[in-house]
């Protein structure tokens, strides 16, 4: 008898254990950000961040053993096949947009790994192995030799988040490269994730043909100008005599990145589109505005 | 049901959470790669009291929710969901075999991924039939080869009593 009660007395604490997880659960969700946002930044700043020490380094240690056997790679090719001496400075290009990235940034940026978690939300938010000892600061752009990633939403000290362009919430105000046609670039919702976004409120009048390149505008103060965001694919919906939505081919998939760079300063005014150039000259091929990479 | 606190579980435990950070990121394409804290969650909520399995659900899920900020609560939830399920369900779904209980494994893996998309509300249409039908299913099928994989490594640190 005391037995079959203390059994019922412990399933009810279950039940009641599960209720308040439930509960408190929910109320979390319900938190406003200013709530969240520094609960989850002390989670990452203590419980974490040994966890995301560790993974940073072990990302890192592959690197370092990827780069060395890409670079064993490229010696013995130079060594043997002196003959392919273009195809192999070609590929020196690629190895060096992905190993030596900020070549072409210049100052002002920092390089950092993407510390990718489980779940369904990652992707849309990514935690970054840089954090506000490298300088990284909130609203700092994120991007990759291709193009635009995202922003930073929250910095710690040794890690931050970064709100890529595949969230619900970004916005990123876009022009079409070699124009003056402006509009707001965003994730297409209920697409496949990180697959296409949309570019809109185009004018009406403003046709944008399909292979152009559309990059950051400089405008709204977070992004400089010239940041490759994606190639036009389309024209998605219009309202007629007003605007027209076109649908893009985004220049960076954030699930599938290894390595950012935060742009920590940019002067205002800034157009990066020379930076970019390989992106620009890539894009461009399938663009009847610009003329193709070693095309005077 | 035996109580949890065993220190060969408790090993068994941590080993998973820091393969997790240390192996996971080499493992390919971070979409479908194995949940190893999963795996730790779901073994010692069979190990566990509903309750209990509950509520480490519940800190699992909060930490989860520390890297993606923008849906806090999200993840939270998904995990008390799942452990406090696979801590009520084992006794009557599990058998004594590990492939039935990687299967379990899965099934709480999926359903984790299937609360957390619901309720973080950031995808929507084919995006969300996409991820819940492809890579957590995926994520799912590899997070049960690594829980077969620890059970036929280490069964008998790992499952209760009456399932070794």
């Amino acid at each position: 008898m005391a037995r079959a009660g203390t059994e019922r007395f412990r399933t009810r604490a279950d039940t009641a254990a599960f209720v308040a997880c439930l509960a408190l659960s929910l109320g979390a969700l319900a938190l406003p950000e200013s709530l969240s946002s520094p609960l989850a930044s002390g989670i990452r700043e203590t419980v974490l961040a040994p966890f995301l020490a560790l993974q940073r380094e072990v990302v890192r240690f592959a690197e370092h053993r990827e780069r060395l056997d890409r670079l064993r790679a490229e010696r013995d090719s130079l060594a043997l096949a002196t003959s392919r001496l273009r195809e192999t400075e070609a590929e020196n290009e690629r190895l060096r947009a992905l190993l030596g990235l900020g070549a072409r940034i210049g100052v002002g940026f920092v390089a950092g790994e993407v510390l990718h978690q489980t779940g369904v939300s990652d992707g849309q938010t990514l935690v970054l192995g840089l954090g506000r000892r490298e300088g990284v600061r909130q609203l700092a752009p994120v991007v990759t030799p291709e193009g635009l990633v995202g922003t930073v939403l929250t910095v710690d000290e040794r890690t931050s988040v970064a709100l890529a362009w595949t969230h619900p919430e970004f916005r990123a105000s876009a022009m079409v490269d070699e124009s003056r046609i402006y509009g707001i670039v965003a994730a297409r919702r209920g697409a496949r994730a990180g697959e296409v976004m949309e570019l809109r409120g185009i004018p009406y009048r403003s046709e944008v043909p399909e292979g152009t390149v559309v990059v950051t505008s400089g405008l709204g103060g977070v992004f400089p100008r010239g940041i490759p965001i994606g190639t036009v694919q389309g024209v998605l919906s219009e309202s007629e005599g007003w605007e027209r939505t076109y649908l893009l081919r985004p220049a960076v998939h954030p699930a599938a990145i290894t390595h950012v760079m935060v742009l920590l300063t940019h002067e205002p005014g800034a157009d990066l589109r020379p930076r970019f150039a390989d992106t620009l000259g890539d894009s461009a091929v399938a663009s009847p505005r610009r003329p193709g990479p070693g095309v005077p | 049901m035996s109580r949890p606190g065993g220190l060969r579980l408790w090993v068994a435990l941590g080993a998973l959470v820091m393969l997790h950070f240390a192996l996971r990121p080499a493992l390919g394409d971070n979409r479908y790669a194995p949940d190893f804290v999963l795996v730790a969650l779901v073994l010692y909520a069979m190990n566990s009291r509903p309750g209990v399995a509950a509520v480490a659900g519940f800190v699992v899920g909060v930490v989860h929710d520390a890297t993606a900020p923008t849906a806090f609560g999200a993840a939270a939830l998904a995990h008390t969901l799942a452990a406090y399920l696979a801590s009520w369900t084992h006794t009557v779904f599990v058998a004594d075999n590990v492939l039935v209980t990687a299967a379990f494994v899965a099934g709480a893996a999926w359903l984790r991924d299937v609360v957390q998309a619901l309720a973080a509300n950031q995808l929507a249409g084919s995006a969300l039939l996409w991820q819940l039908s492809t890579w957590s299913v995926l994520a799912a099928a590899a997070t049960a080869v690594a829980a077969l994989v620890l059970l036929l490594a280490v069964r008998g640190w790992v499952l209760p009593r009456s399932l070794r």
